[in-house]
């Protein structure tokens, strides 16, 4: 059994390696599989990913190859009678902790970068840099809250924007919320998804990188309601210098926020009201 | 213990064969475990065809949105959410859990187990019939203002809740009912397992169906009850006004209508907590994509092994991964919520559980593949299903890695990447392996052969077309095409869909395609089952020349099953053994020579 099983991996394997290998620069540079990449962050899931597709992707060729070549090579022939086994104590040890060995390698390859998107500790949130948005989902809209030129929640020039205006080079920091169902936030290009839940302030993050300065598509990812194939939002990422002259031309355009809660406002914050948020 | 108390049980004095029972005794209220099977087999396939049906539909929309669905005619928003919605809740609840457990459990464990019926054969009918009574209420659904529930089949709150019409609590019911039977049935095959085998018959001489039925049997027991009562509790959060799931704050139409803000207006306290739902649900919902995939391995060894002539390979080892998987499946249902909003720290451990879950799958492969090393493979109809079983199940391991690593989960969860991965293992893994289960047991079912060209007509189309189809769903969902959209591609003439993906929108319409002859492709099955049942050759008690029980019995086996007492002698997979002069010995004959059961038998 193990000598037929290692000349067979011998003689898949290199060839394997040789395809994979020269097909990975292919998918990588021309987003032959992923979309275009604008952030450090993405650019850490997409090599997570091609990692990911190149071990499983060998696994994929020998087991599928193995299978065809024992199909073709094992076929029933007049008069021919099986090898009688039932099994083998050695084999099961190399096919249990050969794989558990990639397995545990792709589950440490990761802890690091899960941690650096998503741990809050990691957040910078305190970042000087960073910009805060505050995000506001209902049935079928995004709508967007700025801080305005003071970077200062609750105060007279915060204004609401149907459209994610950030700069590029910086953290831009979301606090997100929905009003009514859950929803979610997606951005393919940033490799950013997280859910936003009704009764939860959840906090995420993203850095567009210099260069990446044009208009993006905002999809909602989770199920809103009938019209949820509507939930299409819009991003654009200005470099820093034209951002903060938008900020200060949209605050000066934008009515400022009614948070007095008045039942006839129109305006969607007036339900985030600046006692359920610290001012920053 | 004993097989002919065993088949004294259930049906008391009724002789063999000479008993004249009514129509209604013998077709509708059966105790007869191979009849309730038939019942789960031709309502399972029946509605099979309303399930495809709905998924022609959402992929028609897909492909050209709002355009003349044929038959039906042009679809609403709200007719393709409920299709998505009804495509995915009859497939799991009413066509893949019913045929694997309702039908192949009815009719293998006890022919397998070398038992007279099973040991409680009208908690088994009822089985049935509150499985039925789960279909009626989702196809009610239908008819209702409003139709059928459009919140998904995972009927996430606060859109559960807040759904207009009768639609999700006809849902909710439905899920209830089939739950309950889930439950009967699997009450019946452990005891049933642990309590009617053939004097002989230890467990590890148990063929592997009988093991995976008893392993998705215990995590049917374990996982249902959570189910029904976390359904119950959405139940009632929308007719009764708790708040289970509601929680403070939300809005409608301008104003706060839960929490204490909103209290004197309307009932609803709030303050519930929306993710529970989700933690719940998939507490239950994970295992389920087990119990909809351990039979079907259990199904493939059987086949393998005897289409290729050898012993399984690494018995044993099959059966640890099973349980293997059964244990892991209960602390991985984390990995569906990794963007959920759930606590970022928690997601880590859900990860490393969810990467070990595919070591027992690769486990079960690489011994699928020992096992048709240096074998005699035999390329019947089964075999062809079981070995494509192996292949398409590998594409749908794999691709679970991708989303099991959080980081890159980031990106394609909610994509069609994961509508790719489930279908490869829900309908290139596990209804394939159902289709080898049908034509293999068809003989012995229905005492009559199926016509083997349709039936490899039937497999090849079906190979090609599944692949056309979910192939490509991996390519769009890495681009990041979002699931549950109407409109994929930007649609000037709707005014809606995204148009990052308008280079995509071929794909879309190849999938639809592909998807539409997918249907045709089971036009020679649905011909094939029906015709040969009257118009097959005859055949013998055992075509395949098997050596489990089942095919001891007198075909096709009559109330009672077996002819007399049996005993069994040795496991389920004695091919080939190299001291015997035929290339199998049957777990019933003592010297293991099966000429002798000729004699039985003639």
């Amino acid at each position: 059994m193990i000598p037929i099983l290692k000349t067979t991996l011998r003689r898949l394997v290199a060839p394997l390696a040789l395809v994979a290998t020269l097909a990975m620069p292919a998918f990588a540079e021309h987003g032959f599989l992923l979309p275009e990449s604008i952030s450090d962050n993405g650019d850490k899931i997409d090599q997570l990913f091609y990692v990911i597709l190149a071990v499983t992707g060998l696994v994929f060729l020998g087991t599928e190859g193995l299978l065809i070549y024992f199909i073709i090579k094992y076929r029933a022939r007049e008069g021919g009678k099986a090898h009688y086994t039932t099994g083998n104590h050695r084999a099961e040890l190399i096919w249990t902790i050969t794989p558990a060995a990639f397995l545990l390698l792709i589950a440490v390859l990761q802890f690091g970068i899960w941690q650096d998107i998503k741990f809050p500790s990691r957040m910078p949130t305190d970042d000087p840099d960073a910009v805060e948005v505050h995000v506001l989902a209902q049935q079928f809209a995004w709508k967007f809250r700025y801080a305005g030129p003071d970077r200062v929640f609750g105060t007279e020039d915060d204004y609401t924007y149907g459209k994610l205006v950030v700069p590029s080079g910086r953290p831009v920091v979301l606090q997100m919320r929905s009003v009514d169902v859950i929803h979610s936030l997606f951005v393919p290009e940033l490799r950013f998804k997280q859910d936003l839940v009704p009764g939860l302030t959840i906090t995420a993050w993203f850095q567009a990188r210099e260069g990446s300065e044009r208009d993006y598509e905002i999809a909602c990812a989770e199920l809103c309601g009938a019209s949820h194939y509507t939930m299409r939002g819009e991003m654009e990422i200005l470099a820093n210098e034209d951002w903060e002259a938008r900020d200060r031309e949209l605050s000066a355009a934008n009515a400022p926020i009614d948070y007095a809660l008045s039942d006839s406002s129109t305006e969607i914050f007036r339900f985030w009201p600046p006692s359920e948020f610290s001012a920053n | 213990m004993n097989a002919a108390a065993a088949a004294d049980h259930g049906h008391g004095d009724h002789g063999h064969g000479h008993h004249e029972e009514s129509f209604a005794s013998k077709y509708l209220f059966s105790v007869d475990h191979k009849m309730i099977a038939k019942q789960f087999l031709f309502t399972g396939i029946l509605l099979f065809l309303l399930g495809g049906a709905l998924a022609v539909g959402v992929r028609w929309q897909l492909a050209w949105p709002f355009s003349n669905v044929p038959i039906f005619g042009k679809f609403s928003p709200e007719n393709y959410y409920a299709s998505m919605t009804m495509h995915a809740s009859v497939m799991i609840f009413l066509v893949i859990i019913p045929l694997l457990v309702g039908f192949f459990g009815n009719w293998c464990v006890p022919l397998m187990i070398g038992a007279g019926d099973m040991v409680f054969p009208r908690l088994n009918m009822w089985s049935y019939w509150m499985f039925l009574s789960g279909a009626v209420f989702f196809l009610a659904s239908f008819l209702v203002e409003g139709g059928p529930s459009g919140g998904g089949w995972t009927s996430y709150p606060p859109l559960a809740v807040l759904q207009q019409g009768q639609g999700v609590n006809l849902w909710g019911l439905g899920v209830l009912f089939t739950g309950f039977s889930g439950i009967m049935g699997a009450v019946n095959y452990i005891t049933t397992i642990l309590k009617l085998r053939a004097p002989g018959m230890t467990l590890f001489r148990m063929p592997l169906v009988v093991w995976s039925i008893l392993i998705t049997s215990i995590l049917t027991l374990l996982a249902t009850p959570v189910l029904g009562s976390t359904v119950l509790m959405l139940f009632l959060d929308r007719v009764a006004g708790t708040s289970f799931f509601v929680p403070d704050g939300l809005v409608a139409a301008g104003k706060v209508i839960t929490g204490p803000a909103a209290m004197g207006e309307t009932a609803r306290a709030g303050g519930g907590q929306v993710l529970m739902f989700q933690h719940l649900f998939w507490f239950y919902s994970h295992p389920a994509v087990y119990i909809m995939v351990l039979p079907a391995m259990g199904i493939v060894s059987d086949i393998l092994a005897t289409f290729a002539r050898k012993p399984i390979f690494g018995y044993k080892p099959m059966i640890y991964s099973m349980s293997a998987i059964t244990g892991l499946g209960f602390v991985v249902w984390g990995h569906h919520m990794f963007q959920s909003g759930m606590n970022p720290y928690l997601g880590l451990s859900f990860m490393v559980a969810t990467m070990f879950i595919a070591l027992p799958s690769a486990v079960k492969v690489f011994n699928w593949l020992g096992t048709l090393w240096r074998g005699q493979i035999h390329f019947e109809v089964p075999m062809l299903f079981a070995l494509s079983f192996v292949g398409m199940f590998i594409i749908g391991g794999l691709s679970g890695i991708f989303m099991a690593a959080t980081p890159v989960d980031i990106h394609i969860h909610d994509t069609y990447f994961i509508v790719a991965h489930i279908h490869y293992v829900v309908f290139a893994s596990t209804v394939m392996a159902i289709f080898a289960a049908i034509y293999y047991w068809y003989p012995k079912m229905f005492g009559r052969m199926f016509n083997k060209g349709l039936g490899k007509l039937h497999f090849w189309l079906t190979l090609l077309f599944l692949n056309g189809t979910f192939m490509l769903m991996h390519y769009v969902g890495t681009q990041g095409h979002p699931r549950r959209i109407a409109v994929g591609a930007w649609d000037e003439s709707v005014k809606a869909g995204y148009k990052y993906l308008q280079d995509f929108h071929w794909a879309n319409v190849v999938m639809t395609v592909s998807a539409i002859c997918l249907g045709f492709a089971q036009l020679p099955f649905f011909f094939n089952l029906f015709w040969s049942m009257y118009r097959g050759k005859k055949c013998g008690d055992n075509p395949w020349r098997a050596n489990s029980l089942e095919w001891a019995t007198p075909t096709p086996p009559p109330h009672g099953n077996f002819a007399g007492p049996v005993a069994v002698y040795r496991g389920p997979y004695e091919y080939s053994h190299p001291d015997m002069k035929e290339d199998y010995a049957p777990q019933h004959i003592e010297d293991g020579t099966p000429v002798v059961q000729a004699q039985i038998h003639s």
